[in-house]
């Protein structure tokens, strides 16, 4: 997926440690919900719908690294992938976020781009009372939700992100932050393809 | 400006949004993207839906195969702004209506949904529980709680997608309705008289019938379910031309085997006076196919429609009452990730259940729970082409004339039949 980048590997293995210690809950550093783990007589079950063929791959080669290391076999029977043909390249969304304040919007953007490792084409927090500054960012028919926000102290995160990722940066925003609403803005031409 | 001049500002215009996700697919294309929609079509057709194209082909006869056929267009339309307004906005429909709309208009749109889908996930349950009377000679109530149980355990703890892709085959049978269709010799003239010609008769019978039908057809709980669909499938746009081929391929599909049934039910039953009383009365209408086999073939096939539906209306309901509510929800997440959207399905269950088994007829709840879905249908189809009509919302991707001409129909020809009906009760009454 592009926009998304390789996470610090240590917080793959950290993830798998939990993992095989019996945390199966804990959500995946990249694939977050959409990977579903169990252990059963010592057979790792890996279940759900991963964005491509590569990262099922992927997923599959970490976990047989240990097989007779914790668990005996690994089942991903369950396991798939989505067989996507949209390109990425050729359309951009904008999200809109709002926060009750500063801290969170930022905690929100590092969740974000460190742990979740999105790389969105643009990332800005705006306070209350920096009307111009969103304006450049998103069309006049959203203002006047900003304005709403503003005039109730709060921050806005806007995301400028390819429209291929906007599904999944949309879900985390508004169920894994602290966000008070998300929007997203309709598709545009992405800014490359201008 | 000269004509060099304006060529030239024409071939600097940036594509639109639109432009450059419009697709032209080639004939390898076009049926590969039908495909699915195909089978998904065969599925529209849920066990109520099956019991109202019956009793409408048992009561009037052909008479109202032309609604059928102008409520192709509009049914395809729908979803097809279902599906564009939820890879649009990255939205559920409930979210949309909330946001968009307020709590106070989204509430009530929602819940109105969410009743009509346990009463008909109720009149399912029953038709599943009949169907298995005719396979067992065990009376249907017996039937209801442990079928409830299962389908409650299917549909919260089992990968629903996939077991779905199963039970579809299951639903194929139906397609005996255009063999069976064909081999009871209708009258074609008068088939294609009704069928292109709209007859209209004012009594409660008829426009019963009718809003049935339309319920059924246009269903509240296929526009939620195909909005979420495309959130949790995390389609896109840049897909909308195949997803259109999709849907209109499985809508002309669904309505096919519609029709099929009314005409199989018309000529058999109708044109002898039978009226469709039991589960038994219904399957009849596939004699001319299957002889002695039609009651296992029909029964069969109402099993595999009741699994693949009841499902769907349960998780459509929650995906409803989740998106009000801003919670967590998705088929394709564990139960400890969304426990709120597994406990409204689990509700769903309970609630259905326990009106399959106060309910005394089967045949009956299931046609008014259709009946209910048309009147609660108008105002949904209203607040979507409001949606989808939106340039705020939709940008580039807004409505079309033609899609506003076909969905403003839709709504009309909706509430006239939902005005007429109640006109026509409250003067004469309910039939017998």
């Amino acid at each position: 997926m592009k926009g998304v980048q390789p996470p610090d590997r240590r917080l793959i293995d950290a993830w798998w440690e939990a993992v095989l210690a019996g945390q199966v809950d804990e959500t995946h550093p990249v694939h977050g919900d959409d990977v579903h783990v169990s252990i059963k007589h010592g057979v790792l079950h890996l279940a759900g719908e991963l964005a491509s063929r590569e990262a099922r791959e992927d997923l599959l080669k970490q976990a047989r690294r240990y097989v007779g290391r914790g668990i005996d076999d690994v089942d991903a029977t369950h396991l798939r992938f989505t067989n996507r043909r949209d390109k990425p390249g050729i359309l951009d969304q904008t999200l809109i976020a709002a926060f009750p304040n500063r801290d969170v919007a930022e905690l929100a953007r590092k969740y974000l781009v460190e742990l979740r490792h999105i790389e969105p084409k643009k990332a800005e927090i705006i306070d209350s009372g920096q009307e111009a500054a969103a304006r450049r960012l998103v069309p006049e028919d959203f203002m006047d939700e900003i304005r709403k926000a503003f005039k109730s102290s709060q921050v806005v995160l806007i995301l400028r992100v390819d429209e291929v990722d906007a599904f999944k940066i949309r879900e985390m925003l508004a169920e894994d932050t602290r966000s008070v609403w998300t929007v997203s803005t309709p598709p545009v031409p992405a800014l490359s393809s201008r | 400006m000269t004509e060099p001049q304006s060529r030239a500002r024409r071939a600097v215009r940036p594509l639109s949004a639109r432009e450059l996700t419009k697709q032209k697919l080639s004939l390898p294309q076009l049926l590969r993207a039908a495909g699915p929609g195909l089978i998904t079509g065969g599925a529209d057709n849920d066990p109520a839906g099956i019991a109202t194209y019956s009793i409408v082909g048992a009561s009037v006869g052909f008479a109202q195969n032309w609604l059928l056929l102008i409520s192709t267009p509009m049914l395809i339309v729908i979803q097809q702004m279902s599906a564009k307004v939820a890879n649009v906005t990255k939205s559920d429909l409930a979210t949309l209506l909330r946001r968009t709309f307020g709590a106070r208009v989204a509430t009530p749109a929602v819940l109105l949904m969410v009743i009509a889908n346990v009463i008909t996930m109720g009149a399912d349950l029953l038709a599943m529980g009949a169907a298995f009377e005719l396979l067992t000679g065990v009376k249907f109530i017996y039937w209801v709680v442990p079928l409830a149980a299962v389908m409650a355990i299917i549909t919260i703890f089992t990968d629903y997608k996939l077991l779905s892709k199963y039970l579809l085959w299951l639903v194929a049978v139906f397609a005996t309705y255009i063999l069976a269709a064909f081999l009871s010799r209708p009258d074609w003239g008068a088939v294609l008289r009704s069928t292109l010609v709209p007859q209209v008769t004012f009594s409660p019978d008829y426009f019963l019938g009718a809003v049935g039908l339309l319920g059924t057809t246009i269903t509240p709980y296929l526009f939620f379910w195909q909005a979420s669909g495309e959130i949790e499938e995390r389609r896109g746009v840049q897909g909308i031309s195949r997803r259109n081929v999709d849907i209109s391929a499985g809508m002309v599909w669904s309505n096919l085997t519609a029709f099929s049934i009314i005409v199989a039910t018309g000529t058999v039953l109708y044109s002898h006076h039978s009226t469709i009383k039991t589960a038994a009365d219904a399957a009849r209408a596939l004699e001319p196919f299957a002889g002695k086999y039609a009651t296992v073939l029909f029964a069969v096939g109402i099993i595999g429609a009741g699994l693949l539906a009841i499902p769907v209306l349960a998780a459509s309901a929650a995906f409803g009452v989740a998106g009000l509510a801003g919670w967590r929800r998705g088929l394709g997440r564990h139960a400890k990730n969304a426990p709120q959207f597994y406990v409204v399905i689990g509700l769903a269950f309970l609630v259905a259940m326990e009106l399959a088994v106060s309910s005394v007829n089967p045949i009956k709840a299931l046609f008014y729970s259709q009946v209910l879905d048309g009147l609660i249908a108008p105002v949904l189809v209203i607040l979507l082409l409001i949606l989808t009509s939106s340039r705020k919302l939709m940008g580039d991707f807004v409505n079309g004339w033609t899609t506003k001409v076909i969905g403003c129909a839709a709504a009309a020809v909706m509430v006239l039949a939902d005005v007429a009906v109640v006109y026509q009760v409250a003067t004469k009454g309910l039939p017998g």
